[in-house]
């Protein structure tokens, strides 16, 4: 990884360290957001991580987690967060990693004091946690902060791929 | 939309809808419409996701909002 990148996920990190308030999962609704699910279609479920991933009965569209500004200068400054966890764009890659159940990784428990590492495996079509301070990045006003995962991966709205070279396939979009 | 078909290994891979609905629950719960300041950031896959949305994102809200795209290590799209 690029030193830059070590240095600001050490200033994060430090950051999310000094964080009070908790970030909280917001669950959205499946009727209202019907597209939000995974990659196989099906909706979003929970699984809390200390119980080894146990999927429970609640089914959403997905989720993310949110964190408030702390001062009211931050109350209109965000940062958006998509976190990582892989890609896989070939089918005998693809399939065996999907063939798990989506989920999302919830915990009441979980804080800003938490590190980033507790998020870092998740679906590649679920949302997660990841915590960063506005100030860690530009100064010291506190932030507005959201996190969710990395389905952006896969960002396509069109129905079919385009072959590149008889292998790779890539989905793009139409704007 | 993207629906999962066999030319599609039967997946979809559409995340904007994700991320769209994620921006709207954001504007009508948390007050996100009145932003003036929108950083995009993300990691690895996620960094990659800023490259590909981050002009979606832009078009969500006034032009008077400031939006930046903060990609971090990104994972990037290669043949191997």
């Amino acid at each position: 990884m690029h030193s830059f990148s070590w240095a600001l996920l050490v200033a994060v990190a430090a950051a999310c360290t000094r964080c009070s308030n908790a970030a909280k999962l917001n669950l959205l609704d499946l009727q209202t957001y019907p597209n939000a699910v995974c990659m196989d279609g099906s909706p979003g479920k929970l699984a809390h991580r200390p119980k080894n991933y146990l999927v429970d009965s609640r089914l959403c569209a997905g989720g993310y987690y949110f964190q408030g500004a702390l001062t009211q200068p931050g109350s209109t400054k965000w940062i958006v967060h998509l976190q990582g966890g892989g890609t896989l764009h070939f089918r005998h890659a693809v399939c065996p990693k999907l063939k798990t159940v989506c989920f999302l990784q919830a915990s009441a428990l979980r804080s800003l004091s938490a590190t980033p590492d507790l998020v870092a495996h998740c679906h590649p079509a679920s949302i997660s946690q990841m915590n960063w301070g506005w100030d860690s990045i530009i100064g010291p006003i506190q932030p507005s902060i959201l996190a969710f995962g990395t389905g952006t991966m896969y960002s396509c709205n069109v129905s079919l791929p385009v072959t590149q070279a008889g292998l790779l396939r890539l989905w793009f979009c139409k704007s | 939309m993207a629906l999962p078909s066999a030319s599609t290994w039967g997946y979809r891979f559409a995340g904007r809808h994700i991320l769209d609905a994620v921006l709207k629950d954001l504007k009508q719960q948390h007050g996100m419409a009145n932003a003036t300041d929108v950083i995009l950031a993300g990691d690895s896959a996620g960094g990659m996701g800023v490259w590909l949305n981050l002009r979606f994102v832009k078009e969500q809200f006034p032009s008077t909002t400031m939006v930046a795209g903060a990609p971090v290590a990104v994972r990037i799209l290669t043949r191997s």
